[in-house]
């Protein structure tokens, strides 16, 4: 984005759309940095009315305790060397001593604890110094000076701490790199005449960078991946099981890198599965190998065979459950690649160059771009792990009885609080959704705080394994009714009649007679209006009740046992 | 140098100004001239035209025409 263009759209006016605020913390006067921040956010969410707030000049912390108490939910701490001490900074000639690093670690000291409060309280990121430092050293510019090796290990512990010990989310310090040569971030004429010491280019680089840190793009779910000259060097068909390699001394390191890269997003929540067009016992045989890096419980499924590729894939969303949107394709072929694209243009496909290292590192970066998450839960591990027993679920469902099937699955649903899971789940579930609410951080914790709500967490397990915290209900207490504002239920569960559970539940728990859910159609909800529709008798349109009586006379048996881990979160 | 690209600049500034209005356009006669507008005029100015701009000295151009003559005289300078 060019000045040019950042100035267009802050000047023009916004909608009349609800209030969002960021606060840019800065000690440095924050001019172009602000203008391409608020260009940014008004251009990525349009829908919100943007507000980005700064500080005074010259007292970051000062700031940064500002934004503590600041209605923005959002704040993005940008942090230069010349807030660790002015004398860093070109506007100051206070001389370049030793003394500065004891100063420079006492304010990193200090910025710990209040980082760590404000980070519990709204989305917090933190960036910096992107600058390069002034020539402080009395070393030749090349070489590494003792106060020069001293601050920058400072800022790396800092920047280490803050990253393992509040929730705040931490620009690596290479993060743009990629885009920015360290010698054409800075302009002194402007930090001299307006102390504002960022390029223009840097302005708008860090601008998106902040951003893309505290709104990140939805997270890839899968990787659907071929197999020769993929996963491995070779053509199984062709070189058979002792033909196939991935080591480095029979040249095929590359596909060391991609089998480890896949297992380590396998196991944080990523689902893996493979599409080939290879003999599919063959196939089984080769995937079993004890020495493949990625283990065969991690890929689910495995689509072998000689059809489409794109039917491969379609059958791998199908088990899935998850659109093509939310999926990576990789394949060396650019053949497959562009068939694959043509039925599902929403799939990332990346091509797999065997050829060059440099492109199959970059690939695994992109990758991990694409997919990288922060915090890997239970859940996540165990995701792989529920679609296949899912699997197995709906496979025995269909050779059965289905009362008895249900009956027979020694399904335990857990009734508990609400938490960061929780979060996220009423975050991300569409199908399953009362109306598609989402909320910041700071809404939720409003909303689950405030008088008359209760809030709980649903996790279930049956015979075929457990699948961890998947549903989230918030209701709140009101004069002559209980109102169901938000209920999720994540699509790995259907077919367990556990939204049916969860609805008696809510009656027989409250002992309300009459409950209202805050239904709106969202175009994606359809399960949670067939669910309404079957127990009150009418097509839900929008807010609607339900009876005792309703629920007694027309929901379903449900077979699982629950408990109730705890108190459920009252407000 | 064309008078249109430095037209252009101050319309990014000051959309709601007319061609007219821009070329008579001074700190004194319109309200959204401040320092920060000022600075993103001369921003603007060094990637439009190459040149490099002394803020400290360019602080001190407070009007379209003063701007115009700095501009010609940097960009005449940057060629011979």
């Amino acid at each position: 984005m060019t000045l040019a263009e950042a100035l267009r759209i802050t000047s023009q006016p916004q909608p009349d759309a609800p209030d969002r605020a960021i606060f840019l913390v800065s000690g440095f006067e924050p001019l172009q940095l602000k203008t391409f921040l608020s260009a940014t956010a008004r251009s990525n969410a349009p829908e919100a009315r943007w507000t980005v707030e700064s500080g005074a000049f010259g007292n970051w912390l000062e700031n940064l305790e500002r934004a503590a108490s600041s209605i923005a939910e959002t704040v993005l701490a940008v942090l230069e060397w010349s807030d660790l001490d002015p004398r860093l900074g070109a506007r100051s000639a206070g001389g370049w001593t030793a003394d500065i690093l004891g100063e420079a670690r006492r304010f990193l000291g200090s910025a710990r604890g209040v980082l760590q409060q404000v980070s519990a309280r709204k989305r917090t990121v933190v960036s910096g110094p992107v600058l390069p430092l002034l020539p402080v050293d009395t070393t030749a510019p090349e070489e590494l000076g003792v106060l020069g090796a001293g601050l920058r290990l400072a800022v790396a512990e800092f920047r280490d701490w803050v990253a393992l010990n509040t929730q705040a989310v931490v620009a690596g310090p290479e993060a743009l790199d990629g885009e920015l040569r360290l010698d054409t971030r800075r302009d002194l004429s402007l930090d001299l005449a307006a102390g504002h010491p960022l390029s223009t280019p840097c302005a708008a680089a860090l601008a998106a960078l902040l951003w893309r840190l505290a709104f990140p793009a939805p997270r890839r779910k899968g990787i659907i991946t071929d197999l020769d000259n993929t996963l491995w060097k070779g053509i199984l068909g062709e070189d058979g099981i002792d033909g196939i390699a991935w080591s480095l001394d029979r040249r095929a390191q590359v596909h060391a890198w991609y089998q480890q890269a896949l297992a380590s997003f396998a196991g944080s929540g990523v689902l893996v599965a493979v599409a080939s067009r290879n003999d599919p016992k063959l196939t089984d045989t080769a995937l079993r190998q004890p020495g493949l890096l990625i283990g065969y419980d991690r890929m689910f499924p495995v689509e072998a065979g000689w059809g489409l590729k794109s039917e491969a894939v379609g059958r791998i969303l199908a088990t899935w459950n998850i659109a093509a949107g939310s999926v990576i394709f990789v394949d060396d072929s650019i053949h497959e690649i562009e068939e694959v694209r043509s039925r599902y243009p929403d799939i990332e496909c990346l091509q797999f160059e065997c050829g060059d290292p440099a492109r199959v590192m970059r690939l695994i970066e992109r990758v991990r771009e694409l997919c990288g998450k922060r915090n890997v839960t239970e859940e996540d591990r165990l995701r792989s792990a529920s679609i296949r027993s899912g699997q197995q679920t709906a496979s025995e469902a269909r050779a059965s009885d289905p009362e008895a099937f249900l009956a027979g699955l020694e399904a335990r649903l857990t009734i508990g609080r609400v938490d960061a899971r929780s979060f996220e789940l009423v975050n991300k579930t569409n199908q399953f959704n009362l109306n598609g609410r989402r909320y910041s951080q700071a809404e939720w914790e409003k909303e689950v705080g405030r008088a008359g709500s209760v809030a709980f967490s649903v996790g279930y397990a049956d015979r075929f394994g457990p699948l961890g915290q998947i549903g989230v209900v918030l209701a709140r207490c009101e004069a002559d009714a209980l109102t169901v504002i938000t209920w999720v239920l994540s699509c790995r569960a259907f077919s367990r009649r556990i939204e049916h559970c969860m609805m008696r539940f809510l009656f027989e728990r409250t002992g309300w007679d009459r409950i209202c859910f805050e239904f709106e159609p969202t175009g994606r909800n359809a399960p949670v209006s067939d669910l309404l529709r079957a127990v009150a008798g009418t097509d839900p349109s929008g807010p609607m009740s339900i009876s005792r009586d309703d629920m007694t006379a027309r929901l379903p048996r449900t077979y699982q046992q629950i408990e109730q881990s705890g108190e459920l979160t009252y407000g | 140098m064309a008078d249109s690209q430095l037209i252009e600049i101050f319309r990014t500034v000051f959309p709601n100004l007319t061609d007219d209005e821009i070329r008579g356009a001074t700190a004194e006669n319109v309200g959204a001239w401040d320092s920060i507008a000022s600075v993103n005029l001369f921003l603007q100015i060094q990637q439009e035209f190459g040149i490099t701009v002394d803020f400290e000295a360019a602080a001190s151009l407070m009007s379209y025409r003063a701007i115009r003559d700095y501009v010609a005289a940097q960009v005449g300078q940057a060629q011979s």
